[in-house]
């Protein structure tokens, strides 16, 4: 198509592609995406990438570490919002180009459908959010040695053409592993296909499983251990790694390189293909209709492989990480995910604080029944995990969860950040500085880094002092061993009774674990904080405590809304009786304390 | 020859000649400039290499110098000894090892000159005080080991065992976390008398949990737990005639504070036992395993005849791993330094007899090490505690074993100093500080005369100058070796990955005891 249609179609097909990758996909949300969940089994894993000589090496002793360096450097981009798409749009325009070119070389059929699947499955890839960039990388390496291989080796003997496929495939296996599979298949199906050179052609399939595998157990051998744990599966494994966008393109050929086979067999094969494919001399007006058919297939396969749903979750990520909160609340509300992972939590919970709902609304999202700022396993990695204990004043309860995460995610730039903060605040200037000293390596946060670093030098105050400040102002000053979350948030209080944050923390605290009567005690306490009326779910949390304690509760002074009041009343009358009907009382109780306390927090009465 | 081919070649011949002319012209002259105005001070300079004492077999101190400029020159010399000038255009000084070498060769136990000299923007010269350092006449080991990991709090991904030659900046992995399929916690290791011919090292992991002891070549996984004994071996020491080990058998658990600094660990439980390496029995005796005390860090005399270890009283009750949890007052657990007599060709034990005690000096004292010269015992002395490297208290105490006078070394810094090790001439230690910013430990070689007066340590240094400042790893548990280690980090993965533990049972019946168990003071 590209050489049909010349560059004007061409063009527009990628322009509408970049538009699609900019405005629907947006991977400029990938960007401080680290580690957020998807769904169960699925997160983003975006790549460290540092300036500099060291972090180069260490990837290039690696099969396939230059085409993941790349891919890890062009994934900083994405930061930018048109770079992202740009250079998605690079990649499915190298990989048209190359299918373009490449095809008709092997004598594969370039039509309509050879050249629209290998973008529409990149398309589809892409639409996961948690691609590989790396892979897609080497694929378009794999596609340019072929196309190298093939014009190099033109109408030359065949020691010429295994000396140059000898001088080709070593640096280039090494330089993208498991893509290499496409490398030399290609170029073996082309000396199958095209100069009948059967045992050369065999030769190069060899090579294209063998070379990746001993490539990769040269590196272990040398850097690690082959033992008995270590099996032939696990080294295939990891040689074809980052290989499988190109092994798909392969099969693709393959079957492709069949299907003309059989074609050339079967007359009636034959014009069932070019009636489909448009590859046969058909009238323009047909041509085109098909090509609109085909065009359709392709928008409606993206639309459906388009993942809405981490479309949100990254939304709200990014929503949260540039402070955005009224945003996130409604993008939440407007558009709710299926499941809340536990980044989300914390972010909605913070998000909530921010705008001041967090007493209103909070049972209106889901909830741990324990409201946990206790350090486990799935919140670790969590950005917003951090963020909340560092803007309620845990500093070495982050300084503990960060290194956690320093140690398993490697050298995240917001993991830096974050450490010199806490350095900062710590009073330990020269520690902070070793961590802005990296981070100062990275292509987004480096020129922050090193302004920071020409203010420490020159005792100025830094950017990031505002959040040094008030971590200075809210971290605790005495010590306290493994304490339980109301014990820290208690604390936190002591420390700053004005700590509005780690007030209402501690009364979700409360709620969420069903301690109503802490809730009551602490109501008097609220109007310390500013509030001009008495949060909604603290509200229902008097009225739940005097029904079941049956007293009055003093509300010292507050008073309870109509609507309140009504609410509950309502509630009490569905819930009396033997057989009490949840899914009326989630009906009526929706968004309210009561759902949480009778349906999730396991205390029912 | 076609025209096009000449075309290329004449244009490969004027990009060469391009380049050497750019190369001559922007070499730096390497005689010191004539005209310079003296400032009264001297260079700032980073790492702070002055005042210091070297080992002569040190690898180029290089350094950056941190006083603005646009060339810079540093002239190194001796008395009667013109030495050599580096020039470099950025603040960065690297020395040529092979000058360097011969200037410290030539001067053992004279002082080296550094006359830095600055260009500044308006191409004037400005030449700071003299820098001087002394050389000593006694080399240091030539090898040190230590681990390398990040401020890692519970879990460890990428952390290691390493070796590095002192007077180069060669350093190679002993054994890492991350090699082979899983990766493991790599912890103290430790060599019979410097001698790295005797290797142990302890791991703990998903591989399981085991010393790894090399022994001329041969590495066997030792596992001493039992049934009696859960507990992991954990610091070790070699006897000086390699036949036996002590080590000591912790239940530690890592806590975290919510002020201050982040992390502490507390011994729940400990005691020492032997490992036979011959036998390959595990004995003990009630004086060094005593229920109701703990007794950690093991270290023999250099003579092999005393174990010296630290001990301090349990106030706390046996509880199972879950239901335990730090006491309230584990700022009071002080430990004492003792020491037992210990007969290796009979097994039998002396008494015990405390050396430095808490209550004498106020402090929990750890980490006994006796010079190998068995005059000096260097220890660390910290606010409370068995693990000095996360307290900031943390101090070096040098005590005569003479004499018995022990005083705080004054190289100390307000921040941690820990993990010290002897050279084997007893003339060098090595030890962990983070005096630099209280997070990352990095390695400071220090000089101890026969008097026992140490001398301002040097950083151990490294081929790029800036290198520390953007390090993340901490640097800790240094050990002197008198060469590398031979066995190589394939051979102890292949005992990790060995099916075939050897699991060994203490036997208290195979040596004799004495039960007393009480310290005589």
């Amino acid at each position: 198509m590209v050489r049909r249609c010349r560059f004007p179609v061409a063009g527009a097909v990628l322009g509408i592609v970049f538009l699609y990758l900019w405005y629907c996909l947006d991977p400029r949300l990938l960007y401080g995406a680290d580690k957020v969940v998807l769904s169960s089994d699925h997160w983003i894993d975006f790549p460290v990438f540092l300036s500099g000589w060291d972090f180069l090496e260490q990837k290039l002793v690696l099969p396939g570490g230059l085409i993941e360096y790349l891919a890890a450097g062009a994934l900083q981009y994405f930061y930018y919002s048109a770079a992202g798409p740009l250079i998605l749009t690079t990649v499915i325009g190298a990989v048209w180009c190359g299918t373009a070119r490449l095809w008709p070389m092997l004598r594969a059929p370039a039509g309509l459908i050879a050249q629209f699947v290998p973008i529409v499955a990149l398309l589809v890839a892409f639409n996961r959010y948690t691609f590989h960039l790396a892979s897609y990388f080497g694929l378009v390496a794999a596609l340019l040695l072929v196309s190298s291989y093939v014009r190099l080796a033109h109408r030359r003997s065949i020691p010429m053409c295994l000396a140059t496929f000898v001088v080709l495939s070593v640096p280039t296996c090494h330089a993208i592993g498991g893509a290499y599979l496409l490398a030399a298949g290609s170029c073996g199906l082309y000396e199958w296909s095209r100069r009948r050179r059967i045992s050369l052609a065999c030769l190069y399939f060899l090579s294209a499983v063998a070379l990746p595998v001993v490539g990769r157990i040269l590196v272990i051998s040398r850097t690690t251990y082959i033992g008995p744990g270590m099996s032939w599966s696990y080294v295939a494994r990891e040689a074809f790694a980052t290989g499988w966008p190109a092994g798909c393109y392969l099969l693709f050929l393959l079957v492709m390189s069949v299907s003309r086979a059989a074609r050339r067999h079967s007359p009636w094969i034959r014009s069932t293909w070019r009636r489909i494919d448009g590859t046969g001399r058909l009238r323009r007006s047909r041509l085109a209709v098909r090509s609109a058919v085909l065009l359709l297939l392709a928008v409606a396969a993206v639309l459906v492989s388009w993942d809405r749903e981490a479309r949100t979750l990254l939304k709200a990520n990014d929503f949260a990480r540039r402070g955005r909160w009224p945003e996130l609340v409604d993008l939440l509300v407007s558009a709710p995910p299926a499941a809340y992972p536990p980044g989300l939590v914390y972010d909605i919970n913070r998000a909530l604080f921010e705008t001041g709902q967090l007493g209103d609304r909070m049972f209106a999202f889901p909830q741990s029944p324990e409201f946990g700022l206790q350090i486990s396993a799935e919140a670790m990695p969590q950005r917003s995990y951090h963020e909340t204990l560092l803007q309620l004043g845990c500093a070495n309860e982050a300084e503990h969860v960060i290194h956690e995460s320093l140690e398993v995610i490697g050298l995240q730039p917001y993991l830096l950040s974050e450490l010199a903060t806490i350095n900062l605040a710590k009073g330990q200037p020269g520690a902070a500085r070793v961590f802005l000293n990296v981070l100062s390596r990275d292509i987004v946060w480096g020129e922050q880094a090193r302004a920071d670093l020409a203010r420490l030098d020159r005792n100025e105050p830094l950017s990031s002092d505002e959040a040094v400040r008030h971590l200075r102002s809210v971290m605790l000053q005495q010590d306290v061993i493994a304490p339980s979350s109301e014990q820290l948030l208690l604390r936190l209080l002591r420390r700053n009774p004005a700590n509005r944050m780690a007030f209402e923390y501690l009364m979700a605290h409360y709620l969420s674990t069903g301690q109503l009567q802490k809730v009551v005690e602490a109501i008097p306490q609220v109007r310390a904080f500013g509030y001009d009326r008495l949060p909604e779910h603290y509200a229902e949390a008097v009225l739940l405590y005097g029904q079941l304690a049956g007293r009055r509760v003093d509300l010292g002074g507050w008073t309870l809304t109509e609507a309140s009041v009504s609410r509950f009343r309502t509630l009490v009358e569905l819930t009396r009786g033997p057989d009490r009907d949840r899914s009326a009382i989630e009906r009526v109780a929706s968004g309210t304390y009561y759902t949480h306390y009778f349906l999730y927090s396991g205390q029912q009465r | 020859m076609s025209r096009p081919r000449r075309w290329w070649l004449a244009l490969l011949v004027v990009l060469l000649f391009a380049l050497m002319l750019t190369g001559w012209l922007s070499r730096l002259p390497t005689d010191l400039p004539r005209a310079v105005t003296m400032v009264a001070r001297p260079a700032r300079i980073a790492p702070d290499y002055t005042g210091c004492t070297l080992p002569p077999n040190i690898a180029p101190l290089n350094f950056v110098v941190q006083e603005p400029g646009t060339q810079y020159r540093v002239h190194l010399c001796a008395e009667g000894d013109n030495g050599f000038i580096v020039s470099s255009r950025d603040a960065n000084i690297q020395m040529s090892a092979e000058l360097w070498r011969g200037l410290l060769e030539r001067n053992r136990g004279n002082r080296v000159y550094w006359r830095v000299l600055v260009r500044d923007e308006h191409r004037q010269w400005r030449e700071f005080q003299t820098i001087e350092n002394r050389i000593a006449r006694e080399d240091a080991d030539a090898y040190v080991s230590y681990r390398r990991l990040t401020p890692v709090h519970t879990l460890f991904a990428n952390m290691g065992t390493f070796q590095r030659e002192l007077s180069s900046f060669a350093e190679s992995p002993i054994l890492v976390s991350a090699v082979g399929l899983s990766r493991r916690c790599v912890n103290c290791h430790t060599f019979s008398a410097n001698n790295p011919d005797c290797t142990l090292l302890h791991m703990r992991g998903t591989d399981g949990v085991a010393m790894l002891v090399a022994r001329n070549g041969q590495v066997a996984k030792v596992d001493t737990r039992s049934a009696t004994n859960p507990f992991p071996a954990s610091y070790s020491t070699w006897h000086p005639n390699g036949r036996v080990i002590a080590f000591s058998l912790n239940d530690m658990d890592q806590f975290f504070h919510s002020a201050g600094t982040t992390r502490g660990v507390f011994d729940f439980h400990s005691d020492l036992a032997l490992f036979l390496t011959e036998s390959g029995q595990m004995v003990t005796t009630p004086a060094i395993s005593d229920p109701d005390w703990l007794e950690t860090f093991p270290s023999w005399s250099p003579d092999g005849k005393n174990l010296y270890f630290c001990r301090a009283r349990r106030t706390w009750p046996a509880l199972r791993k879950k239901e335990r949890i730090v006491p309230a007052d584990y700022r009071q657990v002080r430990y004492d330094i003792v020491r037992i007599a210990y007969d290796e060709k009979t097994g039998a034990w002396g008494k015990l007899e405390t050396v430095l005690a808490a209550r004498d000096t106020g402090w929990s004292v750890t980490e006994p090490r006796v010079s190998p010269d068995g005059r000096f015992l260097l220890v660390t002395m910290a606010e409370y505690g068995s693990f000095p490297v996360f307290l900031d208290s943390s101090d070096l105490y040098l005590m005569d074993l003479r004499t018995g006078k022990y005083w705080p070394l004054p190289i100390n810094s307000p921040l941690s100093d820990s993990w010290h090790s002897w050279s084997s001439n007893s003339r060098w230690i090595v030890f962990a500080s983070k005096r630099d910013n209280g997070l990352f430990g990095r390695l400071y070689l220090a000089h101890v005369d026969e008097a026992g007066q140490v001398a301002k340590p040097v950083l151990l240094p490294q081929h790029d100058p800036r290198y520390y400042d953007a390090c993340l790893d901490n640097f800790n548990a240094p050990e002197f070796m008198v060469k590398p280690v031979s066995v190589s980090q394939r051979e102890f993965l292949q005992a990790i990955y060995s099916t075939e533990a050897q699991s060994v049972v203490m036997d208290k019946q195979s040596c004799s005891v004495d039960s007393s168990g009480k310290a005589e003071q």
